[in-house]
């Protein structure tokens, strides 16, 4: 009988080669997460048009640009200019030798670059073409444009996400991560119906459908005629249940009661065994009804510990407790450290930064990160003359006439 | 069209043994997509918390809207796998199903002996994925977590809320985005993982998933900015101008990154003197006037009601989303026009809807969602353990009097 405990040591997608055309947040993040679990992935980008996270934005309130290594890490890098006919003519011959194309432009760009799908089916037809959008590809409102805010805002989940008695909130990074991974899986679920079928298809993305589905409850409900409401951290008849103040500047410890036996257990965790005689938090029902003092009472508690030696002594007791994490503390946490969630990258001039790494936990050396994210045209070579065929001559013509690059 | 191209998880049998959301909305999206799921309830009178947790779209018996959310579709069976006879009945539903997405708390699983490994040496062929709040291995293996715990545990909730919500309350707790998002997201996280280890069809795997790593994964631009130098807060996280305004009759998300967009917003206000000053054509300048902006910006919106401003902004090509709720969402004519709801089937009268899955599989433009909702716990015990295990309907009145099933 075989050990079963012997790893395997090709990744799940091992053999599958994306090219990237995608830019900003949604779109890179999916091809990451698909590279993650072992695709190739070929970043295709224009000196003319540098991905949106390369550039600065002073409206997100800093000088530099927006963000590119992390979603870059893992991906081979090439540069082309899609708006010369040869350009877009080396980019179908590309993708004629791989399997997805990934791409996050406006409904219509594709199109006018001669990329539609249509177009490369005719060079791959079983190509799986995956593209994200704000509202899909097809629709009254496909062709606006979009944002992460925007389109959690369109979809529901930053209306029902805020303090009761405040405004709605805008949902960032995370709604265009959260999109990425569920055009990761989308994407997947493609190649193997494409195993299965021998058809390819074009994924149609919608971001904003990604955003109603993280709300679907409220969406059934509605269709009840139940109208939901933001509830701020509460979660009805459940009391304590929220984000506490602890010691310290900004330190905040979740807590979450479901039964009596926790209650009674953060109740001997903060010292206060006179809670459990007070009428006021005697049950379920009437910690609901009291809420608001128990609120006060609990952080009152709470504000006197330290946020890590108290989260620490709660979990010994096995109570629904967690810190409130920032990066610092992410990337300090021994537990996400063991599961290689979390890894430290060395760049080619020995300088490192953190990035995400096993976050599915497939059996050791399967997956994660191995590549410091590239430079511009990095892989050219690889890409051009290993992959295309092309000569060292053609590709200094090229380069030199401003096609790749 | 063949059944795999609609259905391209047909054939697929996975058992879900999930009292939590994460592992059973990863089994509604591969059952969404034609997998056959058997989700197991523990045979107690109450069964699966959820089908009480509110807002309950129906009282006798009673319907959470979550329930119902992540259950359509799915056929529901009773097994007590805590004692022999019904470990041993688990065993041989397992040796029929290709995947078994599971949640048991560790301590659960040693006394039941289901852990992943056993369940791995036992089905070889199996792929066993284990989602937990933290996953089966680590030191925080054994703590329980609710959904608000998860997503704090994470980064983004020590960054929520920003911009208005935190302007308006800078000190109160930070919050957690609506309802049960960070399990929603570990459960799309979950489906990556079964869908890549089905993709890479080497037979079986165990996949220990944690419902923090998932979500730390959505944090990639947490960890970059780190990278960069900055830790993240609540406050520095705002954007420049634009965010969240409120208009006469609601709110609506405005982001401009773009010079262009930029110029769509002076046109879009009719050109007020304000916004003609030439400084402001310089993006860094118009950071640097932001609160200035964004007073001008808000005086204007404030008489006027969020249709009116989606309009203009539509024609101006300014990205502005509405903060929509979710009878806006359940009522959109976008979506209408991309039939995004699908009914569950609850067999009464009640015409509930449900978002689908937020992709499509072009040229087909089939959403993937809906089905029916089992109201009775157990209501195909009959259909699994008679026709698909073969056992008599004696053993079945035998095993439901002892509370096996």
């Amino acid at each position: 009988m075989p050990d079963v405990h012997q790893p395997k040591t090709t990744p799940p997608l091992d053999g599958v080669r994306i090219v990237d055309f995608t830019h900003h947040a949604a779109g890179p993040y999916a091809t990451f997460f698909l590279t993650l679990l072992g695709a190739e992935c070929i970043k295709v980008e224009s000196v003319q048009r540098l991905d949106i996270g390369r550039r600065p934005h002073p409206v997100y309130g800093r000088p530099g640009p927006a963000g590119f290594e992390q979603p870059m890490a893992n991906k081979l890098s090439a540069t082309l200019n899609l708006k010369d006919p040869r350009g877009a003519a080396l980019a179908k011959r590309l993708v004629a030798v791989s399997d997805v194309v990934a791409e996050s432009f406006r409904p219509g760009v594709m199109e006018r670059l001669g990329l539609a799908y249509a177009d490369l089916i005719l060079v791959r037809p079983d190509l799986v073409m995956l593209s994200i959008s704000s509202s899909g590809q097809f629709g009254l409102d496909s062709a606006d444009p979009g944002y992460a805010p925007i389109f959690s805002a369109l979809g529901g989940l930053g209306y029902l996400t805020g303090y009761p008695d405040g405004p709605p909130v805008e949902i960032r990074n995370m709604m265009d991560n959260v999109t990425g991974m569920n055009a990761a899986f989308a994407t997947v679920a493609a190649l193997y119906r494409r195993r299965r079928t021998g058809q390819g298809c074009h994924v149609d993305m919608s971001a904003r459908e990604v955003a109603t589905n993280l709300v679907g409850d409220a969406i059934a409900a509605a269709s009840a005629g139940l109208a939901v409401q933001r509830t701020g951290n509460a979660r009805a008849y459940c009391a304590p249940y929220g984000v506490y103040p602890c010691a310290g500047e900004d330190r905040w410890l979740s807590i979450c009661v479901t039964t009596d036996a926790e209650w009674r257990g953060i109740a001997a965790s903060l010292g206060r065994p006179d809670w459990l005689h007070d009428p006021r938090f005697a049950d379920a029902s009437t910690r609901w009804q009291n809420r608001a003092a128990l609120d006060l009472e609990v952080s009152s508690e709470t504000a006197k510990h330290d946020r890590d030696v108290l989260a620490g002594r709660m979990q010994e007791a096995r109570l629904p407790v967690m810190p409130s994490l920032n990066a610092q503390d992410l990337v300090a946490d021994e537990h996400l450290r063991g599961r290689d969630v979390i890894v430290e990258l060395t760049g080619p001039e020995g300088q490192t930064r953190h990035s995400l790494s096993a976050v599915w936990q497939f059996p050791a050396g399967e997956a994660g990160v191995a590549r410091w994210p590239p430079t511009l045209g990095q892989d050219n070579n690889y890409v051009f003359k290993e992959l295309l065929g092309l000569t060292d001559d053609e590709v200094a013509g090229l380069q030199g006439e401003g096609v790749l690059a | 069209v063949t059944d795999e191209l609609v259905r391209p998880l047909s054939g697929v049998t996975l058992i879900e043994c999930c009292d939590g959301v994460a592992g059973a909305y990863a089994a509604k999206m591969l059952g969404d997509l034609g997998a056959d799921v058997i989700k197991i309830e523990t045979p107690t009178e109450r069964g699966n918390e959820l089908r009480r947790q509110p807002p309950l779209v129906s009282m006798a018996p009673p319907l959470g809207a979550m329930f119902a959310f992540l259950n359509g579709g799915k056929t529901f069976i009773t097994l007590d796998v805590g004692i022999p006879t019904g470990r041993a009945l688990f065993a041989e539903l397992l040796g029929q199903a290709h995947v078994l997405i599971y949640d048991v708390p560790v301590e659960g699983r040693r006394r039941c002996d289901i852990e992943s490994g056993a369940l791995r040496r036992q089905f070889p062929e199996l792929v066993v994925v284990s989602i937990l709040p933290y996953g089966e291995s680590g030191p925080r293996s054994g703590v329980p977590a609710h959904s608000v715990n998860v997503f704090h545990a994470c980064g983004e909730g020590a960054l929520l809320p920003n911009g208005l919500s935190y302007d308006l309350f800078p000190g109160r707790p930070p919050l957690t985005a609506y309802g049960q998002v960070g399990s929603l997201q570990a459960g799309i996280g979950a489906a990556v993982a079964v869908m890549a280890a089905l993709y890479a069809s080497v037979g079986g795997q165990v996949l220990d998933l944690s419902e923090q790593d998932i979500n730390v994964g959505l944090s990639g631009m947490t960890l970059q900015r780190f990278g960069d130098g900055v830790t993240e807060n609540r406050r520095i996280r705002s954007y420049a101008y634009g965010g969240v305004i409120e208009c006469s009759d609601g709110f609506v998300e405005l982001l401009i990154l773009e010079q262009r967009q930029w110029l769509g917003l002076v046109e879009m206000m009719g050109r007020p003197g304000w916004a003609l000053d030439p400084r402001l054509e310089d993006p860094q300048q118009r950071a640097t006037a932001g609160k200035t902006i964004n007073q001008q910006l808000r005086s204007w919106a404030r008489d006027r009601t969020v249709e009116e401003i989606t309009a203009l902004a539509k024609r101006s090509g300014v990205p502005v989303g509405a903060y929509a709720s979710p009878e806006d969402v359940l009522n959109s004519r976008h979506e209408a026009s991309r039939d995004f709801f699908r009914p569950l089937d609850v067999g009464d009268a009640m015409n509930l809807q449900a978002p689908a899955l937020p992709f499509r599989f072009l040229p087909d433009r089939t959403a993937f969602g809906g089905g029916r909702v089992r109201l009775i716990r157990g209501e195909d015990n009959e259909d699994v353990f008679l026709k698909r295990l073969g056992k008599s309907t004696e053993d079945l009145e035998r095993w439901l009097s002892t509370g096996v099933v």
